[in-house]
């Protein structure tokens, strides 16, 4: 049970951009990562994260708030099934960004250690490539051109799984 | 985890996702489906050959044309997957016998992966006999195994489990549309208790094997689900002395639960209460009844049932339940409440529907709350009306309506003043624009002021049916308007006083809109009217006139 515990105590974070956010420390903890922090007690006021950027994190804020608001398990179901719903309309919403920002998010959600919405960002992009081809794919993901096979080993990688490409 | 990745600074435009970690791309790749996620090797050497230390391996033989096809695919993935990496999950779904290759090498490969968790659907096209030796792991801890009918179902086939496993890390079980055996003596299901450390099972539409009853017998198990069952089953017993958690779902036989000292949870959903016999639970902590058709039951049994929960401190009952109960205060109304611990209770309606609630309803009598409460003073009560949960279509509803009627008197306006602006064009000529008075007279034939002598009664006969015409049109019209507004006060009548706030102003102001609508069209009627009379005194002196021989 946890009714928002409206302890106003606060946490700040600095994005790589050097911006802070001053947020409530209950949507703070959303972040396993930063939850571990504060019970280990080495977090100070102002935790840096020098590899999100502020456009990211804000994001990422937004997130955590409407999850650490949205009511957990309490014995009225009624009100469950409306939350529960309200939440997968947020997450659809909050989904709906383009490919750079959506795996800018999963890295920082990976790093904050945030299950929920490293399973939101997975499915996102899985939803995205689902059922296109590999030339798609690389333009949906912006695979780097360094990255791409040689038509050699292209042909090779295709020759080896030819029995799953037709 | 991984965050050993991130550390490294992102570069702005580029692939982010050559900075992932493996287990993120194969959490991408688990929901994309075994088949793309091979194909994903040729995306660029990032993902070369990511797929292959994939953890989760989902199968399924109706992605292919045909069987040999998914069966070649199975063999390929499984060949050349990494296997010094262990599979976590997998999940098969496939049409045909057991006895296939594929179904064999896939749970041997799994089970030789250390799986975890194990989903495995049969789509039956035939009776099917499961072997459980198929499922024998050290490593599994979750299984789930069910049944689909292949469509169209001609007839339901079944899936019989045979021999035994062996799964001493099972911890929980899930079972849907499968035959259990049972044992001859005690009727007890034998797979059940060869799993040592089970303590979820579900068990979802199975049946027992040539009985008509059976036990679920184990004394670790801690949370039971039953739902549904088969028709033939007439009793259901359950004895788990450490359960803490029993949710039963409709279930189709009767069921006994008896000797569980430490259940915390019970969940109720069925159609009568008498087919649920439970001994006395000391430790309740929360219970969810829903009775759906409590009506059918004896009342009696509805407080058996009641004083049988007598220890619950969360309490959820439908309100169908108490309404039933209502009908006979006689049986409670000199008993003391059964429940002294008392937290919460919650009442809430399943039936929302008037037309799906028995037609003598009784409400829900003081004496019954009493009953519920009078024990435990300081618990919280909440009740949820009909009312409440029917709000929100409510209000949809007389949204939409207030909308078509802010049309319909749009229209109306409009059709007034095109009207309006139509009989001053006929009228104004008389008094200013005399000049132009003929030119636009001309067309206009109901204005023809020189009807024909013979047809001078006719003409008048026609002025009346004209009028009356116009009248019953303007009727219709106020009728609709007036229709839609008692539909709109209807449902407004319906919503809590919050809902009905919200929408009040909006439904004022369209009374007030189609009251001033209505006297335009009042006035309309008068100038039409008017123009009747004075249509119909140029006719009668044209009457007059016309049997006059001097002129």
């Amino acid at each position: 049970m946890s009714t928002s515990s409206s302890s106003s105590k606060k946490i700040v974070l600095k994005s790589a951009d050097n911006e802070t956010f001053e947020i409530d420390e209950i949507v703070a903890l959303e972040s396993q990562a930063i939850k571990n922090m504060i019970e280990d007690e080495c977090a100070d006021n102002v935790i840096p994260l020098g590899n999100i950027d502020s456009k990211t994190l804000s994001k990422i804020i937004e997130y955590c708030k409407k999850h650490a608001e949205s009511p957990k398990k309490d014995d009225n179901a009624d009100i469950d099934e409306k939350a529960v719903e309200d939440l997968k309309s947020f997450d659809a919403e909050f989904a709906k960004v383009d490919m750079p920002l959506i795996q800018d998010i999963l890295m920082a959600a990976n790093f904050l250690n945030i299950d929920n919405l490293i399973g939101l960002m997975c499915r996102t992009i899985a939803d995205r490539i689902k059922g296109k081809t590999p030339e798609e794919i690389r333009k949906i993901l912006n695979i780097n051109k360094n990255d791409l096979l040689s038509p050699e080993q292209e042909a090779k990688a295709r020759e080896e799984n030819s029995w799953a490409f037709d | 985890m991984g965050s050993r990745h991130c550390r490294r600074r992102m570069n702005v435009n580029g692939d982010r996702l050559i900075n992932l970690p493996d287990d993120l791309i194969h959490k991408i790749l688990s929901y994309i489906g075994i088949k793309q996620a091979v194909e994903t090797s040729a995306l660029a050497s990032r993902w070369r050959f990511v797929w292959t230390s994939l953890p989760y391996l989902s199968f399924s033989s109706e992605d292919f044309p045909t069987l040999p096809k998914f069966s070649k695919f199975v063999n390929h993935v499984l060949s050349l997957r990494n296997n010094e990496i262990e599979v976590s999950f997998v999940n098969l779904t496939f049409r045909g016998k057991v006895s296939q290759v594929f179904v064999r090498r896939i749970l041997d490969y799994a089970i030789s992966h250390n799986v975890q968790q194990l989903t495995v659907t049969c789509l039956l096209e035939n009776d099917i006999e499961f072997p459980l030796s198929l499922f024998s792991s050290l490593s599994l801890k979750n299984l789930t195994l069910k049944t689909e009918l292949c469509a169209p179902r001609r007839r339901s086939y079944s899936c019989t489990l045979s021999s035994m496993w062996l799964l001493p890390a099972l911890t929980t079980l899930h079972l849907d549309r499968i035959e259990l055996p049972v044992d001859n003596t005690d009727k007890c299901i034998g797979l059940i208790s060869k799993c040592m450390n089970l303590k979820n099972l579900t068990l979802e539409n199975c049946g027992p094997v040539r009985s008509n009853n059976f036990t679920i017998c184990h004394s670790g198990l801690s949370n039971l689900k039953i739902e549904g069952g088969r028709w033939y089953v007439v009793l259901v017993s359950v004895v788990a002395p450490q359960l803490k958690k029993l949710s039963i779902i409709s279930p189709t036989s009767e069921i006994q639960i008896s000797a569980a000292p430490d259940l915390a949870y019970l969940l109720l959903q069925n159609y009568y209460c008498s087919s649920i016999s439970v001994d006395d639970f000391p430790q309740l902590e929360e219970v969810d009844v829903c009775i759906f058709d409590p009506h059918r039951d004896d009342p009696q049994e509805v407080v058996s049932l009641l004083q049988r929960l007598h220890s619950v401190k969360y309490l959820r009952l439908n309100l169908e339940i108490l309404e039933h109960l209502s009908s006979s205060v006689e049986l409670i109304s000199h008993q003391p409440s059964p429940f002294t611990n008392l937290k919460s209770l919650k009442i809430y309606p399943k039936r929302v529907d008037e037309q799906d609630l028995p037609k003598k309803r009784v409400d829900m009598s003081v004496e019954v709350k009493k009953y519920l409460l009078d024990g435990s003073p300081s618990a919280a009560f909440t009740i949820v009306s009909r009312e409440e949960l029917n709000a929100p279509k409510n209000a949809t509803l007389a949204q939409d309506l207030m909308v078509e009627l802010q049309v319909l008197l749009e229209q109306e306006k409009a059709n007034t003043m095109t009207n309006k602006a139509h009989m001053e064009q006929r009228d104004a000529p008389m008094e200013s624009h005399k000049g132009k008075m003929h030119e636009q007279e001309q067309p206009q034939p109901d204005t023809n002021m020189q009807p024909h002598i013979m047809g001078c009664t006719a003409q008048m006969k026609n002025y009346w049916k004209d009028l009356i015409v116009r009248i019953e049109q303007r009727k219709e019209k106020a009728c609709l308007i007036i229709s839609k507004l008692e539909a709109i006060e209807k449902l407004l009548a319906k919503l809590p006083a919050s809902k009905r706030a919200m929408i009040q102003p909006c439904f004022s102001s369209l009374c007030s809109e189609a009251d001033i609508i209505t006297s335009k069209v009042t006035d309309l009627l008068k100038m039409q009217c008017d123009e009747n009379r004075s249509r119909l005194s140029v006719c009668f002196r044209e009457l007059a006139t016309s049997s006059d021989p001097s002129s």
